[in-house]
């Protein structure tokens, strides 16, 4: 094996092959070979450095600070999760609703006593479904 | 002893006892875990804030999540997976920011990497710089698969069980990485390599 083989094979080569203790032709090769030792050697030694400031850091948290700042996070309950976005539709569908009206002038419009409202939510869909009490009006609330 | 291997040993006999309900033992075993878990984070994450948020997160999911754990496979690749998952969630996030941050700004300036970063900590010499600097440039799955064989000396058999790879890819992974950094290490000392490859 020349030098310059050997070298393109260090590129890949297991880090036993690069000390120079395994069987393989490299191997023999780095054993013999001061220049491509000295190479070697130093692919050793830099990968040897990332390696102890890799296990050299640190968080900079501790696990109690990063647990105690994880619980001022938490996230709302997941039934305030579901409940919001259909009481969302819900004020979404009264005002437009309200807006349906006709006005007259000098007339207040007022809105209807009691709006029939159905808002039916397939359990497992991200999907609320308002049925007014108006044939036309359906308002599918995706969230 | 590997920092896989040592976290392993250390928590053996924490685990029943924080599935169990021992509060204590919880606490004990999320201290313990949590340096290996942000070293983790740091490797997927290529930044100390980010691995910092990662580690967090891990530590709540295991907290909440710990009786999930079966005991089928070491407590390691377990904690590994949920780390994996938390960092991809971090990075799916990271995407989607950093859209919306194309989308508002003409021209984007860098976050300013912070001065406390343990990657830019790593002095001694500019090579060990560069080729940090290199490593966290590294694609995520090439740089993963490098810390785990060379730095952390995991058998890539286990490693391809922990990605669910093929063996044959992983090695296709780390020879990358290797080529990849150590071509920049003989780069850099070119007197090495100048006579030699001629």
């Amino acid at each position: 094996m020349n030098c310059a083989i050997a070298l393109d094979l260090m590129l890949e080569a297991d880090l036993s092959d690069l000390q120079g203790l395994g069987d393989s032709a490299l191997s023999h090769h780095v054993r013999e070979c001061a220049g491509c030792r000295a190479a070697a050697q130093r692919i050793l030694e830099t990968e040897r450095a990332l390696q102890l400031a890799l296990a050299a850091a640190e968080p900079h948290r501790s696990a109690a600070a990063a647990m105690a700042r994880a619980a001022r996070r938490r996230p709302a309950p997941r039934w305030l999760r579901r409940a919001l976005p259909l009481a969302a539709a819900a004020g979404l569908a009264a005002v437009m609703l309200l807006r349906r009206q006709p006005t007259l002038d000098g007339v207040v419009p007022r809105p209807p006593a009691t709006p029939a409202l159905a808002v039916t939510a397939p359990p497992g869909r991200n999907v609320a479904v308002l049925q007014t009490d108006n044939p036309d009006v359906v308002v599918y609330w995706f969230f | 002893m590997s920092d896989i291997r040592q976290l392993e040993t250390a928590v053996a006999d924490l685990v029943p006892r924080a599935q169990g309900g021992d509060a204590a033992a919880r606490d004990e075993l999320l201290r313990r875990c949590h340096g290996t878990v942000y070293r983790w984070a740091l490797v997927h994450t290529g930044d100390a804030d980010d691995a910092d948020d990662v580690a967090q997160d891990v530590l709540v999911r295991v907290h909440r999540y710990l009786e999930r754990y079966s005991g089928r496979s070491r407590f390691t690749t377990w904690l590994y997976q949920v780390t994996r998952n938390a960092a991809l969630g971090w990075r799916r996030r990271l995407t989607s920011r950093l859209r919306v941050v194309r989308d508002v700004a003409a021209d984007p300036e860098p976050e300013a990497r912070s001065a406390d970063d343990p990657m830019e900590r790593l002095h001694g010499s500019q090579i060990v710089e560069v080729v940090t600097a290199l490593f966290r440039e590294l694609p995520p799955r090439q740089r993963e698969v490098f810390n785990l064989a060379d730095m952390e000396g995991v058998a890539l058999v286990e490693i391809a069980e922990r990605l669910a790879l093929n063996p044959i890819t992983v090695r296709a992974h780390l020879f990358r990485a290797r080529r990849t950094l150590r071509a920049r290490i003989l780069e850099h000392h070119a007197e090495l390599v100048e006579e030699r490859g001629s």
